[in-house]
Formats: C-alpha cells, sequence, structure tokens
C-alpha cells in the first residue's frame, strides 16, 4: 500500500515540479499542467458533441467544423497583422 | 408573437437618422487612432511615454480592462444554460457579443504594445518552445481558445433566430441572413441546445483560466512589487467579473432605452445584476485591503514603497479618487438599491456602471504603472504622449464601432425568448 502511495505521490511530482526548481528537477514543466487545465475543457466538449444524443452528423460536422474554421482564422489573422504591420519595417 | 418577433428585429430593419452620425464619429476616431498608431510604427515606441523602465503603460493597461470585460458575457449567458436563469436570457447576447468585441480589441491592445508587432506570429510559431515556461504563451493559448469557443457559443443558438430574420427579411437582407446559415436543417435546435449546454459548461473554466493566466503575466515576476502575489488570479478575476457586469449593465440600458424594448429587458433583470456587482465590488474592495495590509505591514521594502506610493504618494489621489468615487460610491448605491423592495432605478443604475467600469480602468492603471515606474528604480512618473491618448480612444472607439455595426447583423435578442413573453 506504502509503495502504491509513493508511486502515485511521484506521479503528481513529476507533473508539477518544475525543471528549474531544486526539488525534482526531472519533472516536467509547468507549462505542461497549465496549458493541459486550459485545454482539458475543449477534449471534454469534443467527447461531449460527438458521443451525446440527441446528434445529428450534419450539425455536429458544422460544430467542428466551425471551431477548426475559427482556430485557423485566429492563426490567419496572426500571420495577416504580422505581415500587414511588417510593411512598415 | 409577430409583434414580439417584430421588436426584436427593429434594430435589423430599420436605421434611425442618429445611427449613421454616431458611426461616423466612432469612424473618425478610430482612424485618428489608426493614424497615430502609424506614427508609433515608423518611428518607434519612442513617441510613447514608456521607457526602458516604464515598459507597460495605457496599451497594457487596456489589455487587462478588455479581457475583464469579457468575462461578464459568457459569464451571464452561460448562467443563463446550466442554472437555467431565463431571467437573464433577454441580454444574454448583448453580453456575448461584448465578450467577441472585447476580445479582438485586447489581443489588439498586445500587437499595439509591441515594438515589433511584425514579429507577432511568433506566439505561434515558437508555442511548442515556449510554451513550458511562459506565462504570456499560456495567456494567448487561453485567449485564443476562449475566442473560438466563445464565437462557437455566439453563433450556434443564433442560428435559429437567423433563419427567422431570412423568412421575415426581404432583398439583400434575406440574402446576407440565409447566407450565414449554411446547412441548415428542420429540427437541428435539439442538437445545437446539447451542444451549447456543453459549450457553456467548458467555457466557464476555460473563462477562469484566461483571467488566471492574465494575472499570472504579472505575478509570477517576483522582482516587481505587488505584482507578486499568490492570490493574483481570484483578485484579477473578481475585477474582471464587476467590471463585466456593470459593462453588460451599462449597455443593456442603452439598448433598452434606443430600442424600446422596456418589456423585454425588464428591471427584475437590471436588479438581480446590480446586486451581484454589489458583491463582486465588494469582494475587490476587500481583496485590495488585504493586498495593501499585507505589504504595508510586512512586505519587503519595495512592496512597502509602492504601497506608500499607492496611498500617500504620487499616486495617492488618482488611487483615492478611484476608491471612493469610482468603486465604494456605486456599490453603496448598489447596497442601498438592494435593500428597498422591488425598487431599481435604471438610469443610475447604468451610471453608477460606467462610473465603475472607468474606475475599474484606472485599477488596472494602478497594477502596472507606479510598480514599473518606481517599483524598481524611480524615472519619473509615466506620462502618455498624445500618440497614446489617440490610439486609447480609438481602443473604445473601435470596438463600439464593431458592437455597432453587429446591431445590424445580428438579433440582440434570442428571439425563443421574445416568443415566452408573448
Amino acid at each position: 500500500m506504502y509503495e502504491i502511495l509513493q508511486y502515485v505521490v511521484l506521479a503528481l511530482q513529476s507533473v508539477t515540479s518544475n525543471t528549474g526548481a531544486t526539488v525534482n528537477p526531472l519533472g516536467r514543466p509547468l507549462g505542461y499542467l497549465v496549458i493541459g487545465i486550459i485545454e482539458f475543457p475543449v477534449v471534454i466538449l469534443f467527447l461531449a458533441a460527438l458521443l451525446g444524443k440527441p446528434r445529428s452528423t450534419k450539425i455536429t460536422s458544422l460544430f467542428v467544423g466551425w471551431i477548426f474554421m475559427m482556430l485557423i482564422v485566429f492563426i490567419c489573422a496572426v500571420f495577416g497583422l504580422s505581415w500587414l504591420l511588417g510593411i512598415f519595417y | 408573437m409577430t409583434d414580439e418577433i417584430d421588436k426584436i428585429m427593429r434594430p435589423l430593419k430599420h436605421t434611425s437618422k442618429e445611427f449613421w452620425p454616431f458611426l461616423g464619429g466612432l469612424a473618425v476616431i478610430s482612424v485618428l487612432g489608426i493614424y497615430a498608431y502609424t506614427q508609433q510604427l515608423i518611428k518607434g515606441l519612442g513617441v510613447t511615454g514608456l521607457n526602458d523602465v516604464t515598459i507597460w503603460g495605457l496599451y497594457i493597461t487596456n489589455f487587462i480592462f478588455f479581457i475583464g470585460i469579457s468575462h461578464a458575457g459568457i459569464a451571464i449567458s452561460a448562467a443563463v444554460r446550466i442554472l437555467e436563469a431565463k431571467k437573464y436570457q433577454p441580454i444574454a447576447r448583448i453580453a456575448e457579443l461584448l465578450t467577441i468585441v472585447s476580445l479582438v480589441m485586447a489581443g489588439l491592445s498586445i500587437v499595439i504594445d509591441l515594438g515589433r508587432p511584425d514579429r507577432s506570429f511568433l506566439l505561434i510559431t515558437k508555442f511548442i518552445d515556449r510554451f513550458k515556461y511562459s506565462p504570456l504563451i499560456w495567456d494567448i493559448t487561453a485567449v485564443g481558445t476562449y475566442l473560438v469557443l466563445s464565437s462557437t457559443y455566439l453563433y450556434l443558438p443564433m442560428r435559429r433566430d437567423l433563419k427567422v430574420a431570412a423568412e421575415r427579411s426581404e432583398g439583400w437582407r434575406k440574402t446576407m441572413f440565409t447566407t450565414l446559415i449554411p446547412f441548415y436543417e428542420e429540427g437541428e435546435e435539439a442538437t445545437i441546445d446539447r451542444l451549447s449546454f456543453w459549450l457553456a459548461v467548458t467555457i466557464l473554466p476555460v473563462m477562469v483560466m484566461v483571467h488566471t493566466t492574465v494575472a499570472w503575466i504579472f505575478s509570477l515576476l517576483s522582482a516587481r512589487p505587488l505584482w507578486f502575489n499568490a492570490f493574483a488570479g481570484p483578485y484579477y478575476i473578481v475585477a474582471a467579473v464587476a467590471s463585466g457586469m456593470a459593462s453588460v449593465m451599462a449597455m443593456a440600458a442603452v439598448m433598452r432605452k434606443i430600442y424600446h424594448w422596456e418589456d423585454i429587458i425588464t428591471p427584475k433583470l437590471f436588479r438581480g445584476l446590480s446586486n451581484f456587482t454589489a458583491i463582486t465590488t465588494l469582494v475587490y474592495l476587500y481583496m485590495m485591503m488585504t493586498e495593501q495590509l499585507g505589504a504595508l505591514f510586512a512586505g519587503p521594502a519595495g512592496e512597502v514603497f509602492v504601497s506608500e506610493a499607492w496611498l500617500f504618494g504620487d499616486f495617492a489621489t488618482l488611487f483615492w479618487s478611484m476608491t471612493t468615487l469610482g468603486l465604494v460610491i456605486p456599490f453603496l448605491y448598489m447596497l442601498i438599491q438592494a435593500f428597498k423592495k422591488d425598487y431599481v432605478n435604471i438610469t443610475w443604475t447604468a451610471i453608477m456602471s460606467v462610473i465603475l467600469v472607468i474606475a475599474f480602468w484606472f485599477k488596472r492603471y494602478m497594477i502596472i504603472v507606479p510598480t514599473l515606474s518606481i517599483g524598481i528604480q524611480k524615472v519619473g512618473i509615466y506620462s502618455p504622449t498624445w500618440i497614446e491618448i489617440a490610439i486609447l480612444l480609438a481602443s473604445f472607439a473601435i470596438p463600439l464601432l464593431l458592437y455597432t455595426i453587429l446591431t445590424k447583423i445580428v438579433p440582440l435578442i434570442e428571439m425563443e425568448e421574445g416568443h415566452h413573453h408573448v
């Protein structure tokens, strides 16, 4: 039982510790945890969208398509703005 | 039912004679701001009041402010779905639109602040390298996710309203509304309702992370007095909710007046929002007091120094004006109103909301400027130039302009709610 507990503690430490820290320097950087927390709800959302009921293939495709389209618009906007403002340099 | 829908569709079909001068005024301010920004692009950040020590000023103040405003929209709308708080449904979309335009302006505020904005794309190309350690990348990820989910949350439930709008319109308006609802199928509402519910559930934690990561941009810098703070996340979230709710109240009051939606956006709704704003403002005042007490009583030398500048020094006039006139008086007004049974004065509530929003803008200014301009090395008080002021004014005009244009494209009230009223 104690060994299991120790294993769980080590696993948690590897997730939460910072590579810059003196304690457990081999752990993952905190960014993994933060990005994981930010994006975890999106995973839940996709699972709920794809598996839940009532379901319509057309609307689910529209939903997933819209999300990807907005993501591409966001990325393109950043690159587009960079290009546009680059004219001044 | 027809009357109710016609009333909701009024902004889409009719344009008052005041609309164009208002839009024109906003456009002029926006163009002046864009001109000022081109001057900044050509001559560099030297044309601003920023320097090597005070590296952030009005632009980053705007960034935090607009991120804060963006919170209320989805908070209200998600509450309507998750808690079935139908009472607030008439203002849900007004609030959602506010979220979208505020988020866009928040993103632009970061770009405006950059010395080489043409390198903004590095945020994406260097993502894999930097996300492990950079709070700025965390924040951009959270804001991007929030913007994508918010726009989805706005669009999906709107499809049924756009369908009704298309059926009741003619000419180019009919074509526009029809184009906005590709792949529409009868009975899609049940699936959309389910998806919207899950969107509401998932957007809320993302919303919390957005402002938490904004707070971390500051609070993980241990050398900056008054920024290094364990409760910065909740502290920023409370400010965001209070200022966001206040801005939604102000916007809803204006829309109610302009479009004669007195029987749709009811006084009861303002009363609820006002009470909630009063509570969050009180919590914020409490947190502010705790922060200052800790800094003054046992803080490191830098913390004491900046805190004294806030309370008794160079920034005291701004701090006390903001706290008393901007936070305490609106709070007291809303508190007194809360104790009067079934009473709400919408005009005064809207005025107090605007004061509160302005005060929260100055609070964000107080977070940034004193710490940078005197916290490490005293280089003199930061003083914005005309270029920054022009860009600041445009930063308010551009989202307002966007919002005003959207009122002509998007039904501002969910028509389903309109049916409930009949």
